[in-house]
């Protein structure tokens, strides 16, 4: 019977020591999870707003947990001050100008505290130390902006839907896209530009040749614009065309003086009765004439005048076979 | 014996638990019955207690993983399934199976001494059958208790540990960071003096219901009965008062 007594107290024992030992270890590998055992210095930043986070929550450096939030407590009204107790270890990565912000883990998670070191020098961080701090970009900050993109997006749909209708709506547009010649006709059209553009370049620079002889003296032109002498000559040209202008002006009135008088000429050119009387003068004239050539005719075929007619032609015959070589 | 009514069961209860407390410190204690009780409730009830445990790790586990994957919180299984035992389903699931087989237990052994007026004669030869039979089994439930559920616990937790792993691959190391991570040591000690409220019910259950039975042999299962039913019950109404509790505390 004691013999079993004592096998039954050292099984008892047994399964008390198991007992007590698994909530020994949870415990320790608790607070080792918690680093209740590892020494630790305070720091503090001031926060304008925590976000939520609480006593305990995790401390992240490069976002590893380096330690823990101890206390949180408002300062005044826009300040709340957080106490965090950071590792030992990490002392040394943890300077003055650390930055602390406010996050969270994961899309749901806790609250959490990182701490983003900043390039440039400074000391590490020492108990009591406070911390520079950053206010996170808040979910009611970040709507704000959004919002105002979203008015702006609502303007700019509506104006691209007025441009894409009045775009369908015109039928010239789908015209010239429908066009399969466009291509080939705006393509020859650029060659043809091309081809202006080089006879214009060619003319330009003849044009600037004929500019630089005009400058140089060639030509008629040349010569007008810059023979010194010829304006001198034109002076003198003109002079002398004033001068015969005159002497014509002089004469013409002499002329109408000659007219105005009771001379020959005036009766000659301005008496219709004389012109008359000449004009049956000459008729009279005419009708002897006729009248005088037929005496003739008469005379030459009287035998007392043909044998002096006949002289006179012989002579004439004569006197042209000498003037022939 | 009238038929006793709730409020005066309550109140007698409460009578015996205050005679519980004046007689645990007097001197003359019974040690060896003591630490045999402990052997009783503590060891004899392990391979009960621990399969049990086992049982309740593993299905949890297995149970929570379709939902978890459907919500694509799969990492967070070791998480749930740890927190849930070491806060509730372990003290609760070993109150009850505690309850079940010792509370019965210690009902029908008193019962049956009372009954056959051995309390009585222990009476008149002078021992205190008080503290010999009742100090002696309260206590062994009272301290007995945290330390089955600690044992439950981990039995329960490594039975999650291989259910997680019958369906995807995760270290011992990654478990238990997970479940520690989340874990306060305000959960531990709630879930430890929790248990002690429990062992201490059950025990105190048991032996009133056993000390004072009556009416023969008809009593003697009655107090068995009773003493399971009524333990399990005060099991239950302890742990909406813990909760109740350590939540005004701000513990959870």
């Amino acid at each position: 019977m004691s013999q079993r007594t004592t096998h039954n107290y050292v099984r008892l024992g047994l399964f008390v020591a198991v007992g007590l030992g698994c909530l020994v270890v949870t415990l320790y590998m608790l607070g080792q999870q918690q680093r209740l055992f590892n020494r630790s210095i305070l720091v503090q930043a001031d926060f304008r707003n925590v976000s939520g986070l609480l006593a305990g929550n995790n401390v992240r450096l490069g976002g590893i947990a380096v330690g823990n939030v101890r206390t949180i407590e408002i300062r005044n009204d826009s300040t709340v001050r957080v106490t965090m107790r950071l590792n030992q270890e990490v002392r040394a990565f943890v300077h003055q100008n650390t930055l602390a912000t406010i996050g969270t883990d994961g899309l749901v998670g806790n609250t959490i505290i990182n701490l983003n070191t900043q390039p440039g020098p400074a000391l590490p961080i020492g108990s009591g130390d406070v911390l520079p701090t950053s206010t996170p970009a808040s979910f009611e900050t970040m709507l704000g902006p959004l919002a105002a993109s979203s008015t702006n997006l609502v303007a700019i749909t509506h104006d691209l839907r007025q441009m894409t209708q009045r775009l369908n709506g015109s039928q010239p547009l789908w015209q010239l896209l429908d066009d399969r010649q466009l291509a080939g006709r705006v393509r020859r059209s650029l060659g043809n530009v091309e081809a202006a553009t080089g006879r214009l370049s060619t003319a330009s620079r003849d044009v600037q040749l004929l500019a630089q002889g005009v400058r140089q003296g060639h030509g008629a032109a040349g010569y007008l614009l810059t023979n010194k002498a010829l304006g001198g000559q034109l002076d003198h040209a003109a002079r002398q065309l004033a001068g015969t202008s005159d002497t014509l002006a002089a004469t013409l009135a002499g002329l109408r003086h000659q007219l105005q008088g009771a001379g020959a000429l005036n009766t000659l050119l301005a008496d219709t009765a004389f012109s008359r009387q000449l004009r049956q003068s000459m008729h009279s004239v005419e009708l002897g004439t006729a009248g005088f050539s037929r005496s003739m005719e008469a005379l030459q075929h009287n035998f007392l005048l043909r044998g002096y007619l006949r002289r006179q032609q012989r002579r004439q015959q004569r006197a042209q076979v000498a003037h022939q070589p | 014996m009238p038929h006793p009514t709730i409020l005066a069961s309550t109140g007698a209860l409460t009578h015996f638990a205050g005679r519980f407390f004046r007689e645990v410190v007097r001197p003359r204690y019974e040690v060896q019955e003591w630490l045999y009780q402990c052997y009783v409730v503590g060891y004899q009830s392990l391979p009960l207690v621990g399969s049990t445990a086992f049982i309740m790790g593993l299905v949890l586990t297995l149970r929570l993983r379709p939902t978890m994957v459907q919500f694509g919180a799969e990492s967070w299984i070791p998480t749930m399934v740890g927190l849930t035992i070491i806060r509730e389903m372990g003290p609760i699931i070993t109150a009850l199976m505690v309850a079940g087989k010792v509370s019965s237990n210690i009902g029908a052994e008193l019962g049956s001494m009372r009954v056959t007026e051995q309390i009585d004669s222990m009476e008149v030869s002078g021992t205190n059958p008080f503290k010999y039979l009742v100090v002696t089994r309260v206590l062994a439930t009272t301290l007995m208790l945290p330390v089955l559920t600690i044992v439950a616990d981990a039995i329960s937790l490594y039975a999650s540990y291989l259910g997680v792993n019958m369906q995807g691959v995760t270290t011992l190391a990654l478990f238990s960071h997970n479940i520690l991570g989340r874990l306060n040591f305000s959960d531990i000690t709630a879930a430890v003096v929790k248990t002690f409220c429990f062992g201490f019910a059950i025990g105190l259950i048991g032996c009133y219901k056993g000390y004072y039975a009556d009416k023969g042999t008809e009593g003697v299962g009655q107090a068995a009965n009773s003493a399971v039913v009524v333990s399990s019950l005060a099991v239950f109404i302890l742990d909406l008062l813990a909760v109740q509790v350590c939540l005004v505390l701000g513990i959870a």
